[in-house]
């Protein structure tokens, strides 16, 4: 393997102030170019050998690499993590249909959103129909009706567009990523 | 075979694909573990570690950068957790220094302290001047391939390269140059 010297043209116009580090690290490279022993591939290889064979996807290849030997606690940690977090999001969703589109809309605070209101709705939400004073028992019939109180709650006022204005994508961040599932394999635990 | 070729075989089975990567990667690898860690027993020691969780993990290289960056990504994450380990538990002990610096006692003794110096330095610095600073000079990767194996721009990785350097500076006792 040939080396490939820094060239400070890489980084425009550097000054001399840093000649004396990039030389230093330039020497230090140069020295330490050496090579791993004639067997080191067959080492490796052998070691491969008593592996199951690697599969595709980024959560299979994050569970293999946290299986390594010592590092079985962190994997059952991990399985318990993942398992808490999805029935979570089972739940939420199940409880996000329960709740009327309304409330959803208008309370910003999640306590709000699971705790049931002693005011029943379609009584404090009368619609102005003409046929409310014609007959009192269309009108019980109308305000009793789910479908009743939907329109005018829709078109009153709730302000989908704030509700949804979460936090977006993080930005370019200093990373960590490591190397795709490797880099947070191998940042994760060795 | 290209990077995705032999890939796509060692996850279809081909345990002589992965030799093949381990042969195309292996004086690569040894070399950023060395420069890391100072040591070439220790050094072996790792990389072939690092080829075990390489193949381990293979699964979820994506193909956006080199393999051999992906690849120098895991062997530095372990050098420097190797070299974390080794320095809470032997951090006076002397190394001798790595290639042939002569005869003359006295200018082995310096180059080794020397060696000892610029490796710690690095291994000093904060991230992500750390990693840009070592997948350059110990890894020799080219800034391009650093930037498509950390998934960064270019410029970005430039930046971080001319910050880990300035911070290097009075590590390594340069102040008085500028």
């Amino acid at each position: 393997m040939t080396r490939r010297p820094f060239d400070p043209g890489e980084l425009g116009d550097l000054g001399p102030e840093l000649d004396a580090t990039l030389a230093d690290l330039e020497r230090y490279a140069s020295d330490t170019a050496e090579y791993p022993g004639p067997a080191f591939a067959d080492h490796v290889m052998a070691a491969v050998e008593d592996e199951p064979a690697p599969r595709r996807g980024p959560f299979a290849a994050l569970l293999a690499s946290l299986a390594a030997p010592g590092s079985g606690g962190r994997l059952a940690l991990l399985a318990a993590t993942a398992v808490v977090a999805i029935l979570a999001v089972v739940a939420l969703g199940q409880l996000g249909n329960l709740l009327p589109p309304s409330n959803l809309a208008n309370s910003p605070e999640p306590s709000r959103l699971v705790s049931p209101s002693p005011e029943p709705t379609p009584s404090l939400r009368p619609t102005p129909t003409p046929r409310q004073t014609r007959s009192p028992r269309e009108t019980r019939a109308a305000s009793e009706s789910p479908d009743a109180s939907d329109g005018p709650d829709v078109g009153d006022g709730a302000e989908p567009s704030d509700d949804h204005g979460g936090s977006g994508g993080g930005g370019e961040g200093e990373d960590h990523s490591g190397p795709g599932g490797a880099e947070d394999l191998s940042g994760g635990d060795g | 075979m290209d990077d995705n070729g032999l890939v796509a075989a060692v996850l279809g089975g081909d345990r002589d694909a992965f030799r093949q990567v381990v042969e195309r990667e292996q004086v690569a690898v040894y070399r950023v573990c060395l420069r890391i860690l100072g040591r070439p027993h220790d050094a072996e020691d790792v990389a072939q570690e690092s080829f075990l969780m390489a193949y381990r993990a293979l699964g979820s290289y994506r193909g956006e950068g080199p393999l051999g960056g992906w690849l120098m990504r895991i062997a530095m994450r372990q050098a420097y957790r190797r070299l974390g380990q080794r320095r809470e538990l032997h951090e006076l002990t002397p190394e001798l220094p790595l290639g042939s610096p002569g005869s003359d006692p006295l200018a082995t003794t310096l180059a080794g302290e020397r060696q000892r110096e610029v490796r710690l330095a690095v291994a000093a610095l904060g991230e992500p001047y750390r990693e840009v600073i070592a997948l350059r000079f110990f890894a020799e990767l080219s800034l391009e391939e650093i930037a498509a194996t950390t998934r960064r721009p270019v410029n970005t990785v430039k930046t971080h390269l001319r910050r880990g350097l300035e911070r290097l500076r009075p590590i390594l006792g340069h102040e008085a140059v500028a």
